[in-house]
């Protein structure tokens, strides 16, 4: 498929191998309050991985410090090899609150054309990338809405079609389906799960929900703690595709799930 | 029979009768008030307002002080926002400075500024530039709360987004930061404008230079009851016309926010 070629070349390795993203002795403090601690993993390229655990316990913190928007107070951040002092070019955030994410005075197609305008990408290509982006969302026929003329879920979907085509090689989400019902946040973990198929992108999303982090992730990091460090970083090893009824009924979906919760529950 | 074809009209054709009937009422009232208590003070009755209304729409002086009561009103109101929005924004920018400058601000607001008029006309004589300062010294004060209202009202979750997506400094102002903070803007423009003409005519009134204001005094000085009240209503009626393109502006800037916007939830 052309959409394929198009949206995906964007990825800065260029089939370069090891993790695209390397965090190392990672921590941070408000003031006197440690929120984070020692923590250290890696993220392999074409990886989905979800960061899991109780609400208050960090992610947010991790997140931004994990994308740069906030700079640690120990350790570092690599990405692709280089330090993160600033969100790089390379990487896509889908925030938890899309209605205050999107621009209610831009089109759907305008919200996800802005940041390409922005890059300087011509006016035909920007416009053609952000109509695939929109596509592989199933938002083709909304490019001239806008934002708030479209469902909770649908507003979503435009967050993550002006990530896709910012061609990242890392889409980072923050609780990206916490603010929707259940049905569509059903069908936005597939439709994660497909886009992602679909054009090899590394996903690192932040979630409270276990079922959520287990059903999507090859690899779940638990957080917890006070302050907050790597609980477990363990591989799922549920088969692929996943589907939501047949996946989340396996006897190993269910194990995975009560280990997750021991493990981000018990201090 | 008449009230049958009204039930079957379209609602649009239903209001504008409802409104009419209404205002004939109004116009009812009056004509008896003024045929009754209200004939020892030389109280015009609708139709004799009306009389003095077209006598007076044909006199160049009638129209040419009402456009000088406009041009000082909106003169007055684009110093204001000149000096008003960059100060309300500079204000805005730093929460020190929007702490520290909240009682000069709630105290220049409150200051009446038909007060400090004797001083201004000791200080400019009957001319404009006293109704242009008059206008300034009261109008500023909405555009200054509304503009540094406005800087803090910028979504941080947007600002975000413009870090993460590397939006340029313009893309930045022009897509993120302007609209934003237009709709608290324009609360204060829209104050500041009632005011401003508000301001212009009682300058004129009360300070005796060009314009509807002094008119009025004209006609109050020599008892001429008719032409006040014709004066009094021109000044009503710019007030409406005011509001009504404030309404229609609003609608072309600011069609995407929830005030004005049809259709589609929060």
């Amino acid at each position: 498929m052309k959409t394929q070629t198009t949206l995906s070349k964007g990825e800065p390795d260029g089939g370069a191998s090891g993790p695209i993203m390397r965090v190392r002795g990672l921590g941070h403090s408000y003031g006197e309050r440690e929120v984070l601690k020692g923590l250290d993993f890696e993220v392999g390229r074409g990886e989905l991985m979800c960061v899991v655990g109780p609400s208050g316990v960090g992610k947010t913190t991790l997140l931004e410090c994990l994308t740069g928007l906030r700079r640690p107070s120990e350790g570092e951040v690599l990405f692709d090899g280089e330090r993160i002092e600033a969100p790089p070019r390379g990487l896509a955030i889908v925030f938890q609150d899309y209605s205050r994410s999107l621009m209610p005075w831009l089109s759907v197609l305008d919200n996800v054309v802005l940041p390409l305008r922005s890059a300087g990408v011509a006016r035909d290509e920007r416009e053609r990338t952000a109509r695939e982006a929109l596509a592989e969302v199933g938002l083709s026929d909304f490019t001239g809405h806008y934002p708030w003329q479209l469902s909770g879920g649908m507003q979503q979907r435009v967050a993550i079609a002006r990530a896709l085509a910012y061609r990242p090689a890392v889409v980072v989400m923050d609780e990206p389906f916490a603010s929707v019902d259940a049905q569509t946040r059903a069908d936005l973990e597939d439709l994660l799960l497909r886009v992602r198929e679909h054009l090899g992108i590394t996903v690192l999303l932040v979630t409270h929900d276990i079922d959520e982090a287990v059903y999507l992730s090859d690899r779940v990091l638990a957080l917890g703690g006070k302050p907050a460090g790597i609980r477990s970083l363990l591989t799922v090893d549920l088969p692929a595709p996943r589907e939501q009824v047949a996946t989340k009924s396996l006897p190993r979906f269910a194990e995975l799930r009560s280990q997750v919760y021991r493990l981000i529950r018990d201090v | 029979m008449t009230r049958t074809p009204l039930r079957t009209a379209p609602p649009g054709v239903r209001r504008l009768v409802n409104r009419l009937l209404a205002l004939l009422v109004a116009f009812v009232v009056w004509h008896l008030f003024a045929r009754g208590p209200g004939s020892s003070s030389g109280f015009p009755t609708p139709l004799e307002s009306m009389e003095s209304a077209v006598d007076l729409a044909g006199t160049s002086v009638y129209w040419s002080n009402i456009a000088t009561s406009v041009e000082t009103a909106l003169l007055g109101l684009g110093l204001a926002v000149l000096i008003g929005l960059p100060i309300g924004l500079l204000i805005g920018a730093d929460e020190r400075a929007r702490r520290s400058t909240q009682l000069i601000l709630d105290f220049g607001r409150t200051v009446p500024a038909i007060a400090l008029l004797p001083l201004f006309l000791l200080m400019f004589g009957a001319t404009r530039s006293l109704g242009l300062v008059l206008i300034v010294v009261s109008a500023v004060w909405p555009v200054i709360i509304q503009a540094s209202y406005a800087v803090g009202e910028i979504s941080p979750q947007l600002r975000r987004v413009g870090q993460a997506y590397h939006l340029t400094r313009w893309h930045r102002l022009r897509y993120l930061i302007a609209p934003s903070m237009l709709p608290f803007v324009f609360v204060g423009l829209r104050i500041a404008a009632t005011i401003s003409l508000l301001m212009a005519i009682s300058s004129e009134f009360l300070g005796g230079s060009d314009g509807l204001g002094y008119l009025l005094l004209q006609a109050m000085q020599i008892n001429d009851t008719h032409r006040a009240f014709v004066y009094s209503f021109t000044a009503a009626l710019l007030g409406l016309v005011l509001n009504l393109v404030f309404v229609l502006l609003q609608r072309r800037v600011l069609w995407w926010h929830p005030s004005v916007r049809k259709g589609g939830a929060s």
